[in-house]
């Protein structure tokens, strides 16, 4: 009995001591030596395998540095994290942050300033940044200073049914009066089949590019004055009224439910940014999909803004690190790199030179219309990158909603989200 | 030696729970004070301001419009959910057999993650594929974009255009009403029957024996012997239905809050403010507003309402 029970407690010794080898080899990093650099980002579902992969590209061609991408849930959850962190002094040495962050973090001086690496010879060479499109590089400049490069950008666009278009032989609308006529034929042609046009979600996106494309100005970057309140925007507010008010061609409709109307097959177009082309497809539509730019009016000009994130560098980080998250965001603001990761994504490529490459032109050329968005990446315009405009953005946001339900005007409610922002600019 | 050891001794066992209790609660309570007094953005503090993050709080017109909403909230909830769940108690309670799988079905919304729970009754509101609109359109009407439709109560059912102040809540905010009763009431219950089961049945006997009624019975003794326990439902009730969140951000807009802000409540004004504009300071003021408001709110219930209370 008793050497039985030896037996045991010997047996259990050498499980547990191997057990313990085991663990402390599994502890013993395989990227010693490297410089280690923490990348902090939202990219979920396919968007995250995309990054995951060029993540695991970059490590393997360059066997000095080591990222480690951490997907740490959506934008919100971002932001609460990244203020936590920088609270703690321990952030990422890199992050997806939004201009608005950016502005906030630099006056405080918790992200470093970039220009010792892009004029140095690590850097974009003069002809290199010309090969920006110029609204996404200066979205990273304040002055003559740049704290960040871009890493996802996007644009608002129209989805509509081919398949009903092509019946009809209409080509999809340059301008927004053809479009108000095509979408009130539309809206009473077929009406067993389709309720309305298009379902309206309240967004500020398509109001900001309408007013962009009236020559209007949301902030004057030079006079830092609030601007979307005079004429342009009460302008572009009235077309949107026009959608909806009188024979209304659409519907006022909330989140994504004008999308998964339009791929139900019960709206004919549906307004989105280009990356939701991919998220419409999964869901396997039973006609054909086609894109094309937001119809402008005949007096205006053709725009749009884009929205997304830029990458910046924390200044916690070790001068090493710096000089690796440098190595890193430049060699993904590469037009190779862009080109596969629109081609995988769906964001606009950063740089004007993917559009040569071969793969990324066969791919926009499968989808109708495609091709035409990219090569108009140069009527890109960004939004304000000022720290307020998160707020900015949520009282634009409420003066839609207010006009948009027939409570007030568009001037009342432009005015007071434009005071409100007033107030709030103040704080910065 | 050992008895002052021994004296020890209670002092090690509350001090895991105690220890906690400071880490998670009291110190963050005490720090999220001191933010309310400085300029707090995503960079951290900048300033130190004194009351100003108080005073803009007061002074900002949507504060008061969730202050309202969330009063609306309250007085909606409360009652309602007090009435229902003591009604289900004597139900539960007067029936001999399947007590406890009742007491089951009933505990359940309780258990179920809001999260779940806003997702469902999301669906039950959705103006075309939803529950409600499919039973209603059985019988030829047509129903409301429930979660969509701003107008207040008051003006819906007359018909009048009625000024915002006498509106009422809106259709949307009593549909979230409903969702809480829904989800309270078998927490409320069960407290309501373990009260009813303290009441000695002798006193139920004495006043069968006088011919008392179901209604005398109820007034005379059911209601004076629970009232401990409703009292400790009305307050508790309060204070979390004037901490309500969860449904508002899960069911309402986008953007939460709406439509047109008329379901946005305190504590979802407050994530907004700290979230969304990033004024960690003005957000940590209005969780302090929020709290003097139910200190306010509960010394009233005690000095008032517990007088009624008779503690046997």
């Amino acid at each position: 009995m008793k050497i039985c029970l030896e037996r045991f407690f010997n047996f259990g010794a050498a499980v547990s001591a191997s057990l313990w080898l085991v663990f402390i080899f599994s502890c013993t990093s395989p990227h010693e030596g490297k410089v280690k650099i923490t990348f902090w980002h939202a990219m979920g579902g396919s968007l995250g395998t995309t990054l995951d992969s060029l993540v695991e590209e970059f490590n393997r061609t360059h066997p000095d540095i080591y990222i480690q991408a951490t997907s740490v849930g959506n934008y919100g959850a971002m932001s609460q994290k990244l203020m936590a962190s920088v609270m703690a002094q321990k952030p990422p040495v890199i992050s997806q942050v939004f201009e608005s962050w950016t502005d906030q973090f630099r006056r405080a001086g918790v992200i470093v300033p970039l220009n010792k690496y892009v004029h140095s010879s690590q850097g974009f060479s003069p002809e290199e940044i010309e090969d920006f499109f110029p609204a996404i590089w200066d979205d990273n400049m304040w002055d003559d200073t740049l704290w960040s490069l871009p890493f996802n950008k996007s644009l608002p666009v129209m989805f509509y049914n081919l398949d009903a278009f092509d019946s009809l032989g209409y080509e999809f609308p340059v301008y927004w009066e053809d479009f108000l006529v095509i979408c009130s034929t539309y809206a009473y042609a077929d009406p067993e089949k389709f309720r309305y046009v298009m379902g309206l979600p309240i967004n500020t996106w398509m109001f900001e590019t309408m007013l962009i494309q009236l020559n209007g100005q949301i902030i004057d970057p030079r006079s830092n004055q609030v601007e979307f309140d005079r004429e342009p925007g009460i302008n572009a507010l009235n077309m949107l009224i026009d959608l909806i008010e009188g024979n209304p061609v659409a519907y006022l409709s909330t989140g994504y439910e004008h999308q998964d109307e339009f791929i139900a097959g019960r709206a004919i177009m549906a307004w989105g940014s280009v990356v939701s082309y991919s998220f419409m497809r999964k869901k396997e539509p039973t006609f054909n999909i086609a894109v094309a730019p937001l119809p402008y009016p005949r007096e205006g000009r053709p725009a749009f803004v884009i929205s997304g994130t830029n990458v910046a560098i924390f200044s916690h980080s070790t001068p090493e690190q710096q000089a690796a998250a440098w190595e890193f965001i430049k060699w993904f603001n590469s037009p190779q790199v862009q080109a596969q990761w629109s081609v995988n994504t769906g964001y606009i490529p950063t740089r004007r030179s993917s559009l040569q490459d071969s793969a990324l032109r066969a791919h926009l050329e499968l989808i109708p219309g495609m091709l035409n968005i990219y090569l108009n990446l140069d009527q890109a315009v960004s939004e304000p990158k000022i720290g307020a405009w998160f707020a900015g953005r949520i009282f634009l946001s409420e003066a839609l909603e207010y006009t948009l339900r027939g409570v007030l005007t568009p001037q009342e409610s432009l005015f007071r989200a434009a005071q409100k922002l007033r107030h709030e600019m103040r704080q910065y | 030696m050992i008895a002052r050891l021994k004296k020890l001794y209670p002092w090690l066992y509350i001090l895991p729970a105690l220890m906690l209790l400071l880490v998670f609660k009291i110190i963050p309570i005490i720090l999220s004070f001191g933010v309310s007094f400085f300029r707090w953005d995503m960079a951290g503090p900048s300033k130190f301001i004194f009351f100003s993050n108080y005073q803009s709080v007061l002074t900002d017109q949507i504060f008061w419009q969730s202050a309202m909403n969330t009063l609306y909230y309250a007085i909606g909830a409360v009652p309602l959910s007090m009435a229902f769940s003591l009604f289900f108690a004597i139900l539960l309670n007067s029936i001999s057999r399947a007590k406890t799988l009742f007491r089951t079905i009933y505990y359940l919304p309780v258990v179920t993650s809001i999260v779940a729970v806003s997702v469902v009754w999301k669906w039950v509101y959705h103006p075309t594929g939803g529950l409600i609109n499919g039973i209603l359109s059985l019988i030829g009407i047509q129903g409301p974009n429930w979660l969509q439709e701003w107008r207040g109560i008051g003006e819906v059912l007359t018909g009048w255009e009625l000024p915002y102040a006498v509106q009422g809540p809106s259709v949307a905010l009593i549909c979230l009403i409903i969702l809480s009763v829904w989800k309270s009431l078998g927490y409320n219950t069960l407290i309501f029957l373990a009260g009813l089961q303290g009441i000695p049945q002798e006193y139920y006997e004495a006043a069968q024996i006088d011919g008392a009624g179901v209604w005398q019975r109820f007034r005379h003794i059911t209601w004076p012997m629970l009232s401990p326990t409703t009292f400790y439902v009305f307050l508790m009730s309060t204070i979390i239905s004037f901490q309500v969140f969860a449904p508002v951000w899960l069911m309402t807009g986008p953007p939460a809050g709406g439509p047109l802000g008329t379901t946005n409540v305190i504590v979802y004004y407050l994530y907004e403010k700290a979230f969304k504009f990033f004024h960690y300071g003005a957000a940590s003021a209005t969780a302090f507003i929020l709290f003097v408001i139910l200190l306010v709110l509960t010394v009233i219930q005690r000095k008032y309402t517990e007088r009624r209370v008779f503690y046997g």
